[in-house]
Formats: C-alpha cells, structure tokens, sequence
C-alpha cells in the first residue's frame, strides 16, 4: 500500500480521536470543567453534524438537484416517524435512486 | 473469577453489536464512495474507531476539506470522550497508568455508558475488556463488510449512495430534537447559520465555526444532561429502533 493523503488524514484523525480519550486516563478526577463548557460539549455533536448536513446534502447527487430535495425530505421524515437508523439510511437511498431512474417530468 | 467477568462484559455489549454492524457497513460503503480504498476504509476503523468522527472525516473529505479542517472537525466531534474518559476511568483507579494509557483508546459512547451504570461490584477491570473487545471487532467486521458489499453494487445505487452520510446524519441528530425542542431550535438555527455562512465562507471552516458558535449559543438556553446523559449519542445507535 503505497502512502496517500488518505493515509494522512486517517493517522491525524487517529491522533486527534485518542488525544480526548487518553487524557483522563492520566490525569482523571482532578479537573471538574465548568457547566456552561460541559452543556456546550453536550451539544457539539448536534451542531456538528447539522452544519454538515446542511447545506451539502442538496448537492450530494451533482446531476439531479430534485432526486438530493427528495432523499433529503425522506430522511427527514423517516427519522421524525423513529425508523432505526440504517433503515433511515436505505430508504434515503432508495427515493435518490428512484428519482434517478424516474425523473419526475416538467 | 475474571473470565466470568469478561464473558458477562461480552453479554452486556451485544445489543451495541447490534448498532455497530449496520453503522460500520454504512461507513465502508460511503469510504470507497468517497474515494478511500478498502484498506484505508477499514484501517481508519481500527485506528480512529468513532463513528460519528469517522463519517464526519469521510464527509470533510468528499468536501475537500483540508487536513487541519479536519483535525479540528474530528477533535470537536469526539471532544466529548475526554468527559466519558474520566467518568470511566473514575471506577478504574487503581489500574496500572500503561494499561489506561491503552485502555482509553476504547471508549465510546456506549462502552461508557454500559460500564459506568454497570453495578459497582461487577464494574471492574475484566468486565470493560470483554466488553470492549466485543465492540471493538463488531465495528471493524461492520466496515470490512461494507467495504465487501460496495463491489456488487451496481453504478446508479453507487450515486445515489452519496446521500447515505447525510441520511445517516440526520437520523442520529432526530432522537436528541424530539426529546428536546430547544435542541430541535438549535438544530435549525445552526442549519440556517451554517446555510448563510457558506455563502461567504469555505464550506469546511463555515462548519467548524456554526458548530461552535451554535453550540456556544445553545449552551446559554439549554440545561444540564438535556442534550447530554440521556441522549442517543451521535456516533453510535445501540438501541435505537433495534
């Protein structure tokens, strides 16, 4: 396996996924960190993953703006109606490649 | 005495096995999407092993995020294994500093959560290696399977694929916004802020700073555990919808 960017990215991510992991291991319970700072860490998460979503899930199929608008809705729906997750996942999926393979006509 | 300890360790990480398999096939698919080969697909597994870290790193890469957007993306992400670290390693204090040293490397959301409510008389050393040895290899087989998998797809499953990390997304932030309105409000603002900045900015660091910004913001309006010990936490779904 020859060295790639790829091979960079995964060894930094390595680092900075232990980095968080290993540090109370050797210091632990002497810190007590601030509450605001605490319900901010708590809510990192979220916003991450909402500032990734959008807006780039509506570029996510390049060639068909209309199939990206509907697997967006159709996971936004199959996640508020509590669907487990990789069914979420499939039927996202699955309304994309329908799209694709029916356009809608207009 | 402590293999009795691991294999009940083993036992209480089944359902997680549960959430890991499909999130890891979900992960290897959309690696070789975004251009990893099958080997980095499943290295990144054994050597990053955070799944919300790992498909925000497949996301920033398909964006082209350079490599310090990402370094601070995925330390942002999984910031929240320093506060799991230490409630874990509070019910471990008497374990040698290399073997924490190594230990660590195995927390997760769900680890963290079945050993610190384990009952303090089992909570010991043995139950937390069964358990996260069992986790451990049930993420790598989740991507070495989807790594498998992505060769019999056909081209347009394969585009339409490109929304499985969006999907995947969205169904791990929609527990936490129906419990909870104001993370529902957050949800959309940081929607709305990161759609506006982007606008402006380069996408990777317009996301870098609507999650911090948002997060700062929410901080101020949403209580203590609201967003944190109850949530279904990103990443990872044991038991969510299984």
């Amino acid at each position: 396996m020859s060295w790639s960017h790829n091979l960079t990215i995964i060894l930094v991510m390595a680092l900075v996924s232990y980095l968080p992991r290993v540090l109370p291991a050797t210091f632990m319970g002497k810190i007590r960190l601030n509450p605001y700072l605490n319900r901010v860490l708590n809510l990192i998460p979220y916003t991450a993953m909402t500032a990734l979503v959008f807006p780039s899930i509506l570029d996510c199929v390049p060639s068909s703006p209309t199939a990206a608008a509907a697997g967006t809705v159709a996971a936004i729906l199959s996640a508020a109606l509590r669907a487990p997750l990789s069914l979420t996942v499939v039927v996202a999926v699955a309304v994309v490649w329908g799209v694709l393979q029916f356009p809608p006509v207009g | 005495m402590g293999w009795k300890l691991f294999f009940l360790g083993m036992r209480m990480g089944v359902p997680v096995v549960f959430g890991y398999v499909p999130v890891g096939i979900a992960f290897g698919v959309s690696a070789l999407e975004v251009g990893y080969t099958p080997t980095e697909a499943v290295l990144m597994s054994v050597l990053v092993y955070s799944g919300a870290g790992q498909i925000l790193g497949l996301a920033m890469t398909a964006q082209g995020a350079g490599l310090l957007a990402i370094a601070i993306g995925t330390f942002l992400i999984n910031f929240r294994y320093f506060i799991m670290s230490m409630c874990v390693f509070r019910r471990l204090p008497n374990e040698r500093l290399s073997l924490r040293l190594w230990l660590s490397f195995y927390i997760t959301d769900e680890t963290f959560a079945i050993f610190t409510t384990a009952e303090e008389r089992i909570a010991r050393l043995p139950l937390i290696l069964g358990l996260v040895a069992l986790t451990y290899l049930s993420w790598i087989l989740g991507a070495w399977l989807g790594v498998e998998a992505h060769a019999l797809l056909p081209g347009s499953v394969t585009l339409a694929l490109g929304i499985a990390l969006y999907a995947l997304f969205i169904a791990l932030v929609a527990p936490g916004c129906r419990g909870n309105w104001r993370i529902f409000l957050l949800v959309l603002l940081t929607a709305v802020l990161n759609t506006g900045l982007s606008r402006w900015l380069d996408l990777s660091w317009a996301v870098v700073i609507s999650t911090l910004s948002a997060a700062a913001l929410g901080g101020l309006f949403i209580g203590d555990g609201e967003g944190g010990k109850d949530r279904k936490v990103p990443g990872r779904q044991a038991g969510e919808g299984q």
